[in-house]
């Protein structure tokens, strides 16, 4: 059987199934338009790749899915760069936190613990929204609730804030300090589960920036391009946790499944892609949940050190 | 190709029996090869050992181990914290083998557990005594964790005797051996004595493409990190244009 062996995870794999990963994670991000991290890096704990790797090398590889994502956003003019380089502003900040976070993680031996819980905390959550939300309007659609009143809701407290600037593109006029730590919450997130953030940021964008929808999506993917690229650089030099070749097999995958993701896509409704999406978030972070709570089959660990 | 091998592995017996008087030893070893390239298509390999022994009257049988380069291991234990399973305490074990297995021939009752953690195997020691050492619950939970990579064979697997002097066994290497030196030893055994030792070594190394990156990713991470960019960058750019068609 065919093996190929990774450099820096220092184990061989079987290429077929990495790429197989990756056709997984770019049918998600063809169908969802989201990146698929989430799901991506819990699959590479599965084969047994360390914790760390699986997180650094999914950067990699969703800053490559979103550079051929965002290319025909821009082309179409859907992208608020001013949005977009505030975010990545913030970005940068909290990835460079967020792979300190981790190193320190790592040397207490918490990293594997940790990373999990994360997964758990932000999947639980997002995905019982999206959820309940994909269903809400599911449920307009086949008639039986009416739709609910749209109205503006007045975030006080947001108007209140200082440094307002413009972002014409979005037709926002609002403080800079909001996409600010947006993006640096996200960039943390980046950092330490090994996700684009997508599924985070473009409801934020929605509800919390009160962007237009027609942007959101390509100004979530040029931001997340600077953000993976800052965090796939920390990760290789502080942690040595991004494997190269396992980059490059998991974007093989991702260039066919976003094919074959796009297709499948079309011939669905948005409502149910949301309610497929949010039952395999909610579907990984209950997998992740029962991993931390029921008794593992060894209670014993082991790391070689040079 | 076997075949090769068991004729090469005849025919060096054959010679070694002869010459021994002349190296004044009664056991030696080798290995079918002596380097072995981890590169980037290795998914571990497997080894013939053999080696020929002059057996007197005293003789009642051979061990023979493989110890892997030493590496500090941390072994970690899981305990439950607020309802979850928490690394909660841990211990490095200092220059421990990162590889070691037991091959014995029948008769001889040895494992990994008994030899591992000991001094040195060395003419005129007893195995038996080395029985009696008890591991404490870290030395025996690397032996477990290690075994569940396929790093350490705790039971003894049986060295074949090929005829009254030549022995033969093979050993597979998993894909994820440390890169180093592999010390291979055969005892021959008067009961549980050591009689004779013979040593031979097995050098693994990283080759191509895998040593480079390895080299890049660890000597110098910025440019390895710049690389991984790169490398995205070009794809992504790749990957829409193909997309595109």
């Amino acid at each position: 059987m065919l093996e190929l062996y990774l450099p820096v995870a220092q184990m061989s794999v079987n290429p077929f199934l990495i790429i197989g990963f990756g056709v997984v994670i770019g049918i998600m991000s063809g169908l969802f338009g989201v990146g698929g991290g989430f799901l991506l890096t819990p699959l590479l704990f599965m084969v047994g790749i360390p914790p760390s790797i699986a997180v650094g090398t999914s950067a990699n590889q969703i800053m490559a899915a979103s550079i051929s994502g965002v290319l025909a956003h821009l082309k179409e003019g859907n992208v608020d760069l001013r949005m977009g380089a505030v975010l990545t502003v913030g970005g940068f900040v909290g990835s460079a936190v967020g792979v300190t976070v981790l190193k320190v993680l790592i040397a207490l031996g918490q990293v594997d613990v940790a990373i999990k819980l994360f997964y758990v905390f932000f999947l639980g959550i997002v995905g019982l929204l999206m959820f309940i939300e994909s269903l809400r309007a599911y449920a307009v659609f086949l008639g039986w609730v009416k739709p609910p009143k749209r109205e503006r809701k007045n975030h006080g407290w947001i108007h209140g804030l200082p440094f307002r600037i413009r972002f014409p593109v979005s037709g926002r006029y609002i403080s800079v300090l909001l996409p600010l730590s947006l993006g640096c919450g996200i960039g943390m997130l980046t950092a330490l589960m090994g996700v684009g953030g997508g599924f985070v940021m473009v409801p934020a964008m929605i509800y919390l920036l009160g962007m237009p929808t027609l942007v959101v999506v390509g100004t979530s993917l040029f931001q997340i391009i600077f953000v993976t690229a800052n965090v796939t650089f920390l990760q290789a030099y502080a942690n040595q946790s991004v494997d190269v070749m396992l980059s490059v097999l998991l974007i093989i995958g991702g260039v066919v499944g976003a094919q074959v993701g796009a297709r499948v896509g079309k011939a669905m409704r948005g409502d149910q892609l949301r309610i497929l999406l949010a039952m395999i978030v909610l579907a990984v972070a209950i997998k992740i949940f029962f991993e931390l709570v029921l008794t593992p089959g060894s209670l014993y660990s082991l790391e070689l050190k040079g | 190709m076997q075949r090769l091998i068991l004729t090469f592995v005849f025919w060096f017996g054959l010679i070694a029996a002869a010459a021994m008087p002349a190296w004044g030893s009664n056991v030696v070893v080798d290995l079918d090869r002596n380097d072995i390239d981890v590169t980037i298509t290795f998914g571990g390999t497997q080894l013939l050992l053999f080696g020929a022994v002059r057996p007197t009257d005293e003789t009642t049988g051979l061990v023979m181990t493989i110890e892997g380069p030493p590496v500090n291991a941390m072994v970690r234990r899981k305990g439950r914290l607020l309802g979850l399973w928490f690394n909660l305490d841990s211990r490095i074990l200092e220059g421990v083998s990162s590889y070691f297995q037991v091959f014995a021939t029948p008769g001889i009752d040895i494992g990994a557990t008994a030899i591992m953690f000991q001094p040195e195997l060395e003419p005129d020691v007893r195995l038996s005594e080395r029985n009696l050492v008890q591991l404490d619950e870290w030395q025996q939970a690397y032996l477990d964790t290690a075994e569940a990579k396929e790093l350490i064979v705790q039971n003894a697997q049986v060295l074949d005797w090929k005829s009254k002097t030549l022995f033969r066994a093979s050993l597979n290497l998993p894909s994820n051996v440390a890169p180093g030196r592999y010390r291979v030893r055969v005892h021959e055994l008067s009961s549980d004595r050591i009689i004779v030792s013979s040593t031979t070594y097995l050098e693994i190394r990283r080759a191509g493409l895998n040593a480079n990156l390895f080299a890049l990713a660890v000597d110098q991470p910025a440019t390895y990190g710049l690389l991984c960019v790169v490398l995205a960058v070009i794809s992504g750019f790749g990957a829409a244009r193909l997309l595109r068609r």
